[in-house]
């Protein structure tokens, strides 16, 4: 097979026993890697109801079929196991170098099971797997940690990934970092980690990709390509020269900036956190993830010294600045630097404070709750301590690491009111209000509330936009507005969504691929067919999209998610307060009226959710309809 | 005319400079300096003019206006 290690490494960290196991090219095109592995995995090897810090819950780090290829954006992994932050399936994507960095060592994903007894961490390198002691790891910062990693390794180029403070802790939203400035943000998977003992994942490999390629001319000149084409392609173009952090401005403008955990979608204090903001005060330098020639990422200073663990992003901005009402841009950057140096994801952190500092304003809450903290919309102090205490596990941050859902359930009376969350995973910073795709993405998607689940409306609402005239390959044929769900959005929802799960599964990042970025989808294909040797269509692509959407959904199914987990926060239905949208909300006819015709396209039950066994046969998953 | 090209637009104002300044003899349609521009129209979501959103395709400038375009955002 080509593109491809065929290793899986497996890892109990109960017994030691370390193993590898063979993938067959049948079976890898069905899964091809990320999403698709990592689902079927799951799927699989997690008994229902596995409690997700028990030893019997699978963790998966999984690459995409084309990570590490020399193709700009083809740099990311999943990480994968029951998220302690759901109870359902979980998820959480990063780029950087880790991947890749897998990949040349011989291996297309891990598995592990258990738990050790102490603090360890597993050392991979070139086909080769072994478990060491982290005792003198635990409890230290990220920074640390990778320096006396490749040290003792005596390599300066390994690549470590790694939970901090807030993962060992087991906050329900820690994250994993790799390289220190890439993320595994969302869903938890720090926690399963920490919950396994497992510090760190360190890996060094010496293949180059090109040696598992079907045709390595054809990818180079491809990929030689597709690098030139960053610069000439605007929305490209603008990720190189600004990163997210450029959409602060747009989406203040278009009214859809969550302001004051979502009640408003315009900031007053918005100058301040702009990207000219941003640039001048905070920017050193520009970086980032293997072999990709955008370079999004970003370097700052906090407080004057060049932080070792990258910039805010626009959701890091957004979630400590406009939606907990803060417009100093350094108690921003400090907010990130905390969440970084604890590994906590900066989404759930952010939005769990916005939605205790609601009910402290509405007295759901008081000092003798905070620990005498005064928790008000606009208190940089008080969030930044929160941060702390949330890693720490300290007074009631020790409530806040259970997010927002689980905090809500303790405060009592209308909390849950101010909880900004599906399925236990607090909101991205995106307005559904403006973008209806992007709230019926929230609803639906299995990882809980997320923002890349579905191309955003906004991109597609003018027929001779480029983006608009991109996502023609894959069948959209008429430009939609933003605020609607009828019939034909929802058909373009069902198409859309399939896209970038594929995406996840080959390995590509949300910024690659068109229409939201510069690669035409039949570059694509084009990159995956010179990889792999296949012949792959849209048809085939979408389709290993679908499967792993509804493999995700039969294990959420079997957990006992249903059409009343597919929610959004009533907010939603109730108009918003400011901004060029004020008054403006989804009316609740409406969007129960396109979660039904969704479903149908899907091949769901209508009242219940759940996959159909023809749907699922027709995906060749007749095996995971006989788990329901 | 103070014209800024907020985001992607910024790639095709001259040098690529999101700021800069055209002349404006007469009240115009924004549309039509655009067009002379070679600035794209279907590239542009949100049209402000001295402060205000308006519906660009019936915007009219003058050389004291202040304009301020941007693209739609595709989050991430």
């Amino acid at each position: 097979m080509y593109g491809s290690n065929e290793k899986i490494l497996r890892v109990n960290l109960t017994t030691g026993l370390i193993s590898q196991e063979m993938i067959r090219e049948d079976f890898y095109r069905l899964y091809p890697g990320g999403k698709s592995l990592a689902g079927y995995i799951l799927l699989n090897e997690i008994p229902a109801h596995t409690e997700p810090f028990s030893p019997e819950n699978v963790l998966v780090m999984a690459n995409g079929l084309l990570t590490g290829a020399p193709v700009s954006t083809a740099t990311r992994y999943v990480v994968s196991a029951r998220s302690p932050l759901t109870n359902g399936y979980g998820e959480s994507e990063a780029g950087g170098f880790w991947g890749p960095e897998l990949k040349m060592a011989g291996f297309e994903a891990i598995v592990i099971t258990g738990r050790a007894e102490m603090p360890v961490y597993i050392w991979i390198h070139d086909s080769q797997a072994e478990i060491r002691p982290a005792d003198h790891l635990w409890g230290h910062e990220p920074a640390e940690v990778q320096e006396t990693i490749r040290t003792e390794l005596e390599d300066e180029k390994i690549c470590v990934l790694q939970i901090g403070i807030a993962g060992e802790n087991l906050v329900r939203f820690a994250g994993i970092t790799n390289d220190l400035r890439h993320f595994n943000g969302r869903n938890g998977m720090g926690a399963v980690m920490g919950s396994k003992n497992l510090r760190a994942v360190a890996v060094r490999g010496r293949q180059r990709y090109q040696v598992l390629a079907h045709d390595p001319e054809a990818l180079k000149t491809l990929g030689n390509k597709l690098a030139k084409d960053v610069r000439s392609n605007p929305l490209s173009w603008d990720l190189q020269n600004k990163g997210t952090p450029g959409l602060v401005e747009p989406l203040n403008v278009a009214g859809m900036l969550p302001t004051r955990n979502f009640r408003q979608g315009a900031f007053e204090g918005m100058d301040n956190l702009k990207w000219e903001a941003y640039e001048k005060e905070l920017l050193t330098a520009r970086r980032s993830c293997y072999a990709c020639a955008v370079r999004c990422k970003r370097e700052v200073a906090v407080d004057g010294k060049v932080s070792a663990y990258g910039g805010p992003e626009y959701e890091t901005v957004g979630a400590f600045g406009p939606n907990c009402g803060v417009s100093d841009l350094q108690a921003v950057a400090r907010a990130n630097l905390l969440c970084n140096t604890y590994m906590l994801d900066s989404i759930s952190t952010g939005s769990t404070i916005a939605f205790a500092m609601e009910c402290f304003e509405h007295g759901l809450i008081g000092l003798d709750d905070t620990d005498g903290i005064d928790l008000r919309f606009g208190n940089a102090d008080a969030m930044l301590t929160m941060i702390e205490r949330i890693a720490h596990r300290q007074g009631f941050g020790d409530l806040l690491a259970e997010g927002s859902r689980r905090a809500a359930e303790k405060i009592g009376n209308d909390a849950h009111f101010f909880a900004m969350q599906v399925k236990g995973q607090e909101l991205a910073m995106h307005e559904p209000r403006g973008k209806y795709n992007i709230g019926m993405g929230y609803a639906i998607s299995e990882i809980g509330a997320d923002h890349l689940v579905v191309t955003h409306d906004t991109m597609l609402v003018n027929p001779e936009s480029l983006s608009f005239k991109n996502s023609q390959a894959l069948g959209i044929r008429n430009a939609q507005p933003a605020r609607s769900l009828n019939d034909e959005k929802i058909a373009q929802y069902y198409i859309l969504e399939k896209w970038n799960s594929l995406e996840k599964a080959i390995g590509f990042c949300f910024f690659g691929p068109a229409p939201r970025s510069f690669i035409h989808p039949l570059d694509v294909l084009a990159s995956v067919n010179a990889a792999t040797g296949w012949e792959m269509t849209i048809e085939e692509a979408l389709q290993i999209g679908e499967r792993a959407i509804n493999m995700a959904r039969v294990f959420n199914a079997r957990e006992g998610f249903n059409r009343q987990d597919d929610r959004l926060p009533e907010r939603m239905f109730q108009p918003l307060e400011n901004g060029a949208l004020v008054d403006q909300f989804i009316k609740h006819e409406e969007f129960e009226h396109a979660l039904t015709q969704l479903y149908g396209l899907k091949g769901w039950n209508s009242e219940t959710g759940t996959p159909g066994r023809k749907r699922l046969e027709e995906l060749s998953l007749g095996w995971a309809a006989d788990l329901l | 005319m103070k014209l800024f090209l907020g985001g992607s637009l910024a790639f095709y104002a001259p040098a690529k400079q999101p700021n800069f300044e055209v002349h404006l003899n007469t009240r115009t349609s924004l549309v039509q300096v655009l067009m002379n521009l070679g600035i794209p129209i279907a590239e542009i979501q949100l049209t402000v003019l001295n402060r205000e959103l308006v519906n660009l395709e019936d915007a009219m400038v003058s050389d004291l206006d202040e304009v301020r375009l941007y693209p739609p955002v595709g989050g991430g």
